[in-house]
């Protein structure tokens, strides 16, 4: 349940570079969660609901958008998707780290991301 | 309704610079780091007692026992002579580069050649924390049970060294230690999973080989 350190660090990223008078009018934080991340949506999102009550972030909520691993292949010039795992026992389908060409292993270009890309605010007309 | 950008949106940026300073200030010392994540109780502790055993005469070697609370493993690595630190997170499930940042500074890193960071017992949340280490491994046991991988298959994704330990219990509790090995290499074709009983010695040299850190 490392939601809640991730969710404090998100809030730390916010208020270290959006103006106050823009986090109290913010409604929806644009989060990338790359598809290496260990991380629960539901957990990251409910973590942020609690760790904003009662601040100028309180009415914001997260919304994700899921970024797919990507790698480059250190044996051939393959860059791009791999493949995925999707065996019986396995409850969601898996990225499988080599080459889905050469099968050698592999340089991860994005799937690691966890940033914030954009911050949507009401506008004043809109209070 | 309008957007604006962040400057540097990264969520993990200061932990990342956290990590970043460790992995500076180890190389600046010449200390290797060993970042052991793993299950509870899947023999983190002994294992690297047993790798420190076969290497000390020519490695100095520290340890940070990271625990949740109490200072079991930390009495065990100072009776098994290595440099020690403990590291209690109270109340997280996993170590942060803050807390590893502590610890190196109370550590003799001058006379370290290699450190091994026991992070705390858990298949999920430290895999989302880069502290600094030069090398990340993952810890399961057959006493876990088959299914150990398919059940977190993210970490093991990540994970270039897989240890699968205790396996001089697997006909006891009737486990298959090649089930747990199959499924990492089906997330992971090119790491490598290699077999570990502590007690008899089983596969420590195969890991210190693995490791890529001790000359032997």
């Amino acid at each position: 349940m490392h939601e809640y350190s991730i969710a404090r660090e998100l809030v730390e990223t916010l208020i270290d570079q959006v103006d106050e008078a823009d986090l109290r009018r913010a409604e929806v934080v644009h989060v990338e969660l790359g598809e290496l991340r260990v991380l629960s949506k539901e957990a990251l999102s409910s973590a942020y609901d609690i760790t904003t009550q009662e601040t100028v972030l309180e009415y914001s909520r997260i919304e994700f958008e899921d970024v797919e691993l990507e790698v480059s292949c250190k044996e051939c010039d393959f860059v791009g998707q791999v493949n995925h795992e999707e065996a019986e026992g396995l409850h969601f389908a898996i990225p499988v780290l080599s080459c889905p060409r050469c099968g050698g292993p592999v340089e991860v270009k994005k799937g690691n991301e966890l940033a914030i890309r954009t911050l949507t605010i009401a506008d004043d007309d809109e209070d | 309704m309008h957007d604006i950008n962040l400057q540097d949106g990264d969520v993990m940026a200061r932990l990342n610079d956290l990590a970043k300073k460790n992995r500076e200030k180890l190389k600046a010392h010449d200390v290797i780091a060993i970042n052991v994540m793993g299950a509870i109780g899947s023999g983190k502790t002994e294992l690297i007692k047993a790798v420190t055993e076969k290497v000390k005469g020519s490695y100095n070697i520290g340890a940070v026992a990271g625990d949740v609370a109490g200072t079991d493993d930390y009495e065990k690595f100072r009776e098994a002579g290595i440099t020690a630190y403990n590291l209690n997170t109270h109340s997280d499930c996993h170590l942060d580069p803050h807390l590893v940042d502590h610890s190196l500074e109370n550590m003799p890193l001058d006379s370290l050649d290699v450190l091994f960071v026991e992070n705390v017992g858990n298949l999920v949340c430290p895999a989302d924390f880069d502290l600094g280490t030069e090398l990340d491994i993952v810890v399961i046991s057959v006493t876990e049970g088959e299914d150990m991988v398919r059940k977190h298959p993210k970490i093991f994704a990540k994970s270039e060294i897989v240890v699968i330990n205790k396996v001089d219990l697997a006909d006891a509790i009737g486990v298959d230690p090649e089930v747990p090995k199959e499924d990492y290499y089906n997330v992971n074709p090119n790491g490598q999973a290699i077999f570990t009983a502590v007690p008899e010695g089983r596969g420590i040299d195969e890991l210190i080989d693995a490791l890529d850190v001790f000359e032997t």
